[in-house]
């Protein structure tokens, strides 16, 4: 559509605004984009710590510190109480209190008040009390100092054992010009030593004294000291860990090893990875432009929440996503990397016993590229020798698990290597253990599962002696065990032997079939046949 | 029997010696020195225990598992149980949810949870709560390698933690993640992960920093071969801070100072240095159970050593400060004296807050009360016979209430 004169006129008159103001425009999609980010209000620049750094007893240098770095962690989740909010009473806030209460360990759980509580500590297996006079005296009492003990050479300071939640700096008292020169000095000389101070830092009266270094920082607009918090002896854990090389490690890599794992991390730097605004390549993930991910999802979602109360949480922005997983080019720049470390490297994973362990490796199949649907749920160990990696990508089944026995079954019953008779062995044993091990009926549902495919499979090969003696079986072990309610399952649904009618190899008949679900204890006699449906509905008429 | 060359550990000492199963490290030659044998007996008191075992993944399907392990914390003092006074026992708790306005026990299905948002609340339940804290499964995938010195000395929020593989959960991680370490030596190169600690926990982005094994002496190790997990900054950690001009130090100034530091060097190492509350604590702590007259005293090893400093640079501090400080500098002269004393002109402009000058009355005409200071209006209110306490709003009111508004 072609614009109007005025239209253009207008145009005309915005560019010519812009221009004038050295100013940049963008549509509507660019900037809700950028808008679609937010950004908490920066923060006020309080000062922690006004003092002196004092080195011995005669040098003190005015100092301030102010907190550079420190965690910001989302805004906290309020509570709510929806009895007050159903109530909708008006002017009342809904809130939620709690309260306290401790009670002695005897049968009768009687209430003690507070003014009979002592605190105590465990010294070795017995309880001390303490009383609020010991405790006075137990704190150690100090007075607000930053004091420097000495300096070291800056390797003895690392940032992997670096404690506490912040980086400060200290800087000069401002408009102190004594103090400045002091400090830069201080500052230059340990820079150009290679020092660090070591000082002793306490921030209020009364508080723990702290371990601090104090690293030298000189910036073409200002030079400040970094202040690190150390830590004390109990602070460090002494860990030993095996040797990676050596008798107890694997053999040397070879040099195919060797290569592989260098193309990988060539092709993976993200030094330029980004592209910046002019389209020149850029380092990518710089610390001071990603934003949280966890506060752009809360905001995200409380604004829509907030626009339309009723509706459920949005999925993720995928702008969000974008960020938070390693870049497409980048991926397929190191693809042939990757492939090349997969041949080199026998890798297998290890089947996990528990359900826990189950679930991280469950999800964590979904992530491969050419892997199987969401049905291979749990990886098994190999039994071939094949080490291949991409074999073990695929995760053959070899066994009926418990996760998700029907799909299992389905699966090792088309392959020829197992005959027919294992297979449905693994289901029942599979099926009995699901039976046994649930928490009240929970696993009923997949057991009788397992029973109606085990019955389908049997039925299409005409294996029904097996189905039959199976169920025969289960039919003595369940009654009068606590597991009865299965078999009252199993009644309902009305899964019995397979009947002649069904296939002729069977020698049951459909009497026969049907006399075998009457459970001695009290379910009224089924009629019709051994078909599922009919039974349930004649059962419920019944009901 | 007499220990000469030969002597093999492996036969009886390494039975004695506690070694975690998978700990197969070369144990240190007791021939040199049985003391050290002794230390290394001492200090195994933390079982090893791994925080997590996860998927380390390098790309799509290529995956290694990895133990990760706290190295440091900050160790507090330990917690306290509740007792009876009379009897010592000790009691139990229960903690319950009150609704404020209908004084009912909430059940945890009847606690929702909101943000206040542009004046009113947002409520979520608990269910949507937790799934907004879901950014993938637990577990380190790789995003891409920068140079070691990209990772700066402030880029600090979280104490690290230490990754090491674990053949429990990939079999074959070992080697991988071996050739890994050995490659991001040499090439002075840390990996950027994003890094989920456990289900429904914030994502991070970290750095695995690698660290060679170093067997210090006697063959004990000092450093283990891994790789440090060093947690970096988001946009929002880092504040802007504003820094005044301040004056340059000289050549001379500065080589002074560095005189200053020859003197007082010492090697810093954590175990040179105990926490002095911690230990009081547990001084009087064992003094009261033991039902001791006197407390071990404590020395506080993180006081300064004033008279060592002296001895070593005493004159040196002298020089220095002579050199740095202009004559009759007083650094623990508080700024506001100095200037009182430098200038008396600007005195008379100190006591702003006088009631004479701001004319309450006719700030309360322009309806500018707001920006009048609360001693202003107490004294105000005062000179004109009205009782006024409370909030600044509250003497607002009650200016406009005499003044009739």
């Amino acid at each position: 559509m072609k614009k109007t004169a005025q239209q253009l006129a207008g145009e005309a008159v915005l560019s010519r605004l812009v221009a004038e103001v050295d100013g940049a425009s963008f549509s509507f999609q660019e900037a809700s984009q950028v808008a679609n980010f937010i950004r908490k209000t920066g923060k006020r620049q309080t000062t922690r710590f006004a003092g002196h750094l004092e080195l011995g007893s005669s040098l003190k240098i005015a100092c301030k510190i102010f907190t550079k770095v420190m965690h910001e962690r989302p805004a906290t989740w309020k509570k709510l109480s929806a009895v007050s909010e159903a109530a909708r009473c008006q002017g009342q806030q809904a809130a939620v209190q709690i309260q306290r209460s401790y009670y002695l360990n005897n049968e009768n759980e009687t209430q003690v008040e507070h003014d009979n509580i002592v605190k105590g500590y465990r010294y070795g297996k017995s309880l001390v009390p303490i009383t609020d006079e010991d405790e006075s005296q137990m704190k150690a009492s100090s007075e607000r100092c930053l004091s420097l003990l000495g300096f070291s050479p800056e390797t003895c300071v690392s940032t992997h054992q670096t404690l506490g939640s912040s980086v400060q700096v200290v800087v000069p008292t401002p408009d102190d010009q004594n103090a400045g020169a002091a400090m830069s000095a201080l500052i230059h000389a340990l820079y150009e030593t290679k020092n660090v101070g070591v000082a002793r830092y306490i921030a209020r009266k009364n508080a723990a004294p702290r371990l601090v270094a104090l690293l030298p920082q000189i910036k073409a607009s200002h030079e400040c000291l970094l202040m690190l918090h150390l830590p004390f002896m109990e602070d460090i854990r002494q860990y030993t860990f095996p040797s990676l090389s050596g008798p107890s490690g694997s053999a040397t890599p070879s040099a195919e090893q060797l290569a592989a794992v260098d193309s990988l991390i060539s092709s993976m730097d993200l030094m330029s990875a980004d592209r910046d605004e002019d389209g020149e390549r850029c380092e990518a993930l710089k610390p001071k432009l990603t934003m949280n991910p966890l506060t752009q999802r809360v905001f995200q979602c409380i604004s829509q929440r907030a626009l339309n109360p009723d509706s459920t949480l949005p999925d993720m922005d995928p702008g969000l996503h974008h960020v938070l997983e390693p870049g497409q080019a980048l991926l397929s720049l190191c693809s042939s990397a990757l492939a090349g470390i997969k041949e080199a490297f026998p890798l297998m994973r290890v089947e996990k016993k528990d359900n826990k362990g189950t679930a991280v490796w469950k999800e964590s199949s979904d992530l491969d590229v050419e892997g199987q649907g969401p049905s291979v749920k749990k990886p098994r160990v190999e039994e071939e020798t094949d080490f291949s990696m991409a074999s073990l990508a695929r995760g053959e089944v070899t066994e009926v698990g418990t996760l998700d026995p029907v799909a299992d079954f389905c699966r090792i019953v088309t392959r020829n290597d197992y005959d027919f008779n294992h297979c449905c062995r693994q289901l029942q044993g599979t099926m009995m253990k699901l039976v046994k091990e649930s928490f009240g009926d929970s696993q009923y549902r997949k057991a009788m599962d397992c029973l109606r495919c085990l019955r389908r499979e049997c039925l299409q090969r005409s294996e029904v002696k097996i189905f039959n003696d199976f169920l025969r079986q289960v039919k003595g072990d369940l009654i009068g065990t606590r597991y009865s309610s299965f078999w009252e399952c199993i009644v309902t649904d009305g899964v019995t032997m397979v009947t002649s009618s069904e296939c002729s190899v069977s020698s049951v008949s459909e009497s026969d079939a049907k006399e075998f679900l009457l459970n001695q204890q009290q379910q009224e006699v089924e009629e019709g046949e051994g078909k599922e449906g009919d039974e349930a509905d004649d059962l419920l008429a019944m009901m | 029997m007499h220990i000469g060359h030969s002597f093999d550990v492996s036969l009886f000492y390494r039975d004695i010696i506690y070694v975690d199963d998978d700990d197969a490290t070369t144990l240190p030659d007791p021939s040199e020195n049985f003391e050290e044998l002794l230390i290394r007996v001492r200090s195994k008191e933390v079982k090893k225990r791994a925080l997590q075992r996860i998927p380390l993944s390098l790309g799509p399907g290529l995956e290694i598992g990895v133990g990760v392990y706290c190295l440091v914390r900050e160790a507090k003092k330990p917690s306290f149980v509740r007792l009876d006074q009379r009897s010592n026992e000790e009691l139990k708790t229960q903690t319950r949810h009150i609704c404020e306005d209908t004084g009912t026990e909430l059940m945890p299905t009847d606690i929702k949870f909101y943000q206040p948002f542009g004046g009113e609340k947002v409520v979520f339940e608990k269910e949507e709560v937790t799934e907004m804290k879901k950014f993938g499964e637990p577990g380190l995938t790789l995003m891409g390698f920068k140079p070691r010195s990209r990772v700066k000395k402030h880029c600090y929020i979280k104490p690290s933690n230490f990754i090491f593989p674990d053949e429990s959960v990939v079999k074959g991680s070992s080697s991988l993640f071996k050739v890994l370490l050995d490659r991001c030596l040499a090439r002075d190169i840390v990996a950027i992960c994003r890094y989920i600690a456990r289900q429904n926990a914030q994502p991070f982005f970290v750095a695995l920093v690698p660290q060679a094994e170093n067997l210090g002496e006697n063959n004990l190790q000092v450093e283990s071969p891994g790789f440090h997990v060093v947690f970096l900054p988001f946009a929002e950690d880092f504040r802007t801070l504003h820094f005044e001009e301040s004056t340059k130090a000289n050549t001379e100034q500065i080589d002074k100072a560095k005189d200053i530091i020859k003197k007082l060097t010492f090697k810093y190492q954590p175990d040179s240095f105990e926490n002095p509350v911690l230990q009081k604590h547990y001084r009087y702590l064992e003094a009261i159970a033991l039902e001791h007259d006197e407390v071990e005293q404590v020395t506080d090893l993180t006081e300064p050593d004033i008279e060592r400093i002296s001895r070593r640079a005493g004159s040196l501090l002298e020089e220095f400060k002579e050199l740095v400080y202009s004559d009759g500098y007083d650094p623990e002269q508080k700024p506001g004296a100095k200037r009182k004393a430098a200038s008396n002109a600007p005195s008379a402009k100190r006591p702003r807050s006088s009631s004479e000058d701001v004319d309450v009355e006719a700030e309360a005409r322009k309806g500018n009360l707001k920006k009048v200071t609360v001693p202003v209006l107490k004294a105000y209110l005062k000179g004109v016979g009205v009782s006024a306490g409370g909030k600044k709003q509250d003497l607002i009111d009650a200016v406009n209430e005499h003044l009739g508004f």
